[in-house]
């Protein structure tokens, strides 16, 4: 078997090169208000309720 | 999000990106809707300084920690992107500890950015351990295994 095709080949390979990718921009992110939260439990709920909303309106728009 | 990281480096804010933003400056090609920021806790001068480079940005002030945890995570949606400031997480290092081991890593674009290092990177992931994570943990391994982080 070659090395690439280890199903953890990408990871040694990313990093072995230590490039950073760009980052695509979200151009139709749902607005919010700014939270505040007092543990992570509190906040990766909110983060969930705000990824289904995402689902919801069909995902997002990206550019370069 | 550069314009806002280049406003910290050159006024001197005390800040460390932590979570996904910190893996890709590491090097793995993924991506993340948020900026995550670590910052100290109780710094009332930092806190202060950070409200007022972003006074246009932010529709409510940054707050420190409270007594009981209150603001542990505070979340705001800017002309930047989505921009959150934890003052503490799962796995993290005292904030003096881990800006002393802290390493600046540069975006895509040269902005250079201070980050937590590598080791502490794969310790606050693996606390935190949720499914999204297992990836950024296989590959932060590698890669201190390889000695690059």
């Amino acid at each position: 078997m070659k090395f690439t095709d280890r199903y953890d080949a990408k990871y040694t390979i990313w990093a072995q090169e230590s490039k950073v990718h760009p980052l695509p921009r979200m151009v139709t992110f749902p607005p919010f208000k700014s939270r505040k939260f007092s543990s992570y439990k509190a906040f990766n709920a909110w983060k969930r309720g705000l990824l289904i909303r995402i689902a919801e309106q069909g995902g997002i728009k990206w550019t370069k | 999000m550069d314009k806002v990281i280049d406003r910290f480096n050159k006024n001197g804010i005390r800040y460390l990106l932590i979570g996904g933003q910190a893996v890709r400056l590491e090097g793995m090609p993924r991506f993340s809707m948020d900026w995550d920021l670590y910052i100290p806790p109780r710094d009332e001068v930092n806190i202060k300084k950070i409200n007022s480079l972003l006074k246009d940005e932010l529709d409510a002030p940054l707050l420190p920690l409270g007594k009981k945890g209150e603001n542990f995570v505070q979340t705001y949606q800017t002309s930047q992107g989505i921009l959150q400031f934890h003052l503490g997480g799962p796995g993290l290092p005292d904030f003096d500890v881990a800006e002393s081991r802290s390493v600046t890593h540069r975006t895509e674009t040269g902005t250079a950015v201070k980050c937590l290092c590598g080791k502490d990177l794969l310790a606050s992931k693996r606390k935190s351990d949720r499914p999204e994570d297992q990836a950024d943990i296989l590959f932060l391994e590698k890669k201190i295994r390889g000695g690059r982080a």
